[in-house]
């Protein structure tokens, strides 16, 4: 057996007693200190199905419901219990130990926006002149390959302008609802923002409010997806690449 | 008529928890990471990532987009300035209708599994048949060749 490692928190956190990891196996806290990883036991062997994906999603976003959690990417598995202390928890243990306190009372909320291709190929007609008449003269059978073409390319120019406006635009929103908001890669068709939202717990009520009017305000060619309470994954990602913890 | 307007959108009240397609873009990619305890991990587990990309600016995607524009009627785009009048026509579509016309270029298709095929043939369908989902709704998506996803060096050491 191995020990599969699911983040590190403060070593007083209580874990519920319902709460199950991988394969359904207790959690249990390894203590080094102030610190304390979250584990469970893990056929070192096993091969990871999608319900371990998500068990270790759902450890970490039922604990930090309550606590402070530092999340590990997922496939960290370490083979005994000293290894656990001493080459994660007592090597990392000032990094751990400030970044504990930094997000301290704070939670990760995921807002995702889509564009509906017709709804938004719609706007963009109704607001770009110059394209809708570039479809006039393309309607009929008789257009040609090049002209196809020209259409499709401002076109596809058009849907990326909008898409590059709503996500300033919901930037801007979300950012008068979080600490920090960071942006994640989106590169595509149909796809506008993907941003996550650093949000104090006890906060959290008005920023649902906020979301839930953000997205009733919106046009309506977005389509809001809103996913949380996370650990704070994309925000410790960020502070590592730029400083790393532990050597 | 308001409310069914919104009803796409009246799960945004509360966060909902991470689905798989969150899970993938998030723990597989996020998060601490000790590098000499990945590779431990990987021993058993191999974890490729692959970059699924729509080509946008390509000859498809041009005559897709033309073919989508011509589509549209063009009556109700000229005479019906209120964008809410215009839902009315993509709220018959089911949610994952709309969300398969929907497709983001890049998106991370996780496939995890391990070196060792004893009992795996049950898992490997399921991945396969969720690959199979994604391409079908994909329209005009192009798999570029999959690549291995090693652990991120986080720092020169």
């Amino acid at each position: 057996m191995a020990l599969h490692v699911y983040g590190v928190v403060a070593a007083m956190t209580p874990l519920p007693e319902d709460l199950r990891g991988r394969q359904q196996a207790p959690l249990r806290l390894i203590v080094h200190g102030d610190l304390a990883a979250v584990v469970s036991e893990v056929d070192a062997n096993s091969r990871a199905r999608r319900d371990d994906l998500l068990a270790h999603a759902r450890v970490l976003e039922t604990l930090v419901e309550g606590s402070t959690v530092l999340p590990m990417r997922f496939g960290v598995i370490v083979e005994t219990d000293e290894g656990v202390a001493e080459d994660i928890l007592a090597a990392g243990e000032s990094g751990l130990t400030s970044l504990l306190n930094s997000f301290n009372g704070l939670v990760q909320l995921t807002v995702k926006a889509n564009h509906n291709e017709e709804v938004a190929l719609k706007d963009l007609l109704r607001e770009r002149p110059e394209i809708r008449s570039l479809r006039d003269q393309t309607a009929g059978r008789s257009a040609s390959y090049q002209s196809q073409l020209k259409l499709g390319e401002a076109v596809a120019a058009g849907l990326e302008a909008l898409a590059s406006a709503d996500a300033a635009m919901l930037k801007e929103e979300l950012s008068r609802l979080a600490e920090r908001v960071v942006l994640q890669d989106v590169s595509g068709t149909n796809q506008v923002l993907d941003a996550a939202l650093l949000v104090k717990r006890e906060a959290r009520t008005s920023t649902d409010e906020g979301i839930a009017r953000l997205s009733r305000a919106v046009p309506d060619r977005l389509r809001l997806r809103y996913v949380g309470p996370q650990p704070p994954y994309s925000f410790v990602d960020a502070e590592l690449a730029g400083e790393p913890v532990w050597a | 008529m308001s409310v069914t307007q919104r009803a796409p959108n009246r799960y945004l009240e509360r966060p909902a928890p991470s689905s798989l397609a969150d899970v993938i873009d998030t723990i597989l990619d996020k998060g601490l990471v000790i590098d000499i305890y990945v590779r431990v991990s990987l021993v058993g587990i191999e974890i490729l990532t692959i970059d699924a990309r729509i080509v946008i600016a390509s000859v498809d995607t041009y005559l897709r987009f033309a073919e989508a524009v011509n589509r549209l009627d063009l009556t109700e785009t000229e005479t019906q300035g209120i964008p809410e009048l215009m839902e009315d026509i993509s709220r018959g579509g089911s949610k994952r209708k709309t969300e398969g016309a929907l497709e983001a270029v890049k998106e991370k298709v996780a496939d995890v599994f391990s070196r060792d095929d004893e009992e795996e043939e049950e898992e490997e369908e399921d991945y396969q048949n969720e690959d199979e989902d994604r391409s079908r709704n994909s329209g005009r998506r192009q798999a570029q060749p999959a690549k291995k996803s090693t652990s991120r060096p986080r720092r020169e050491s």
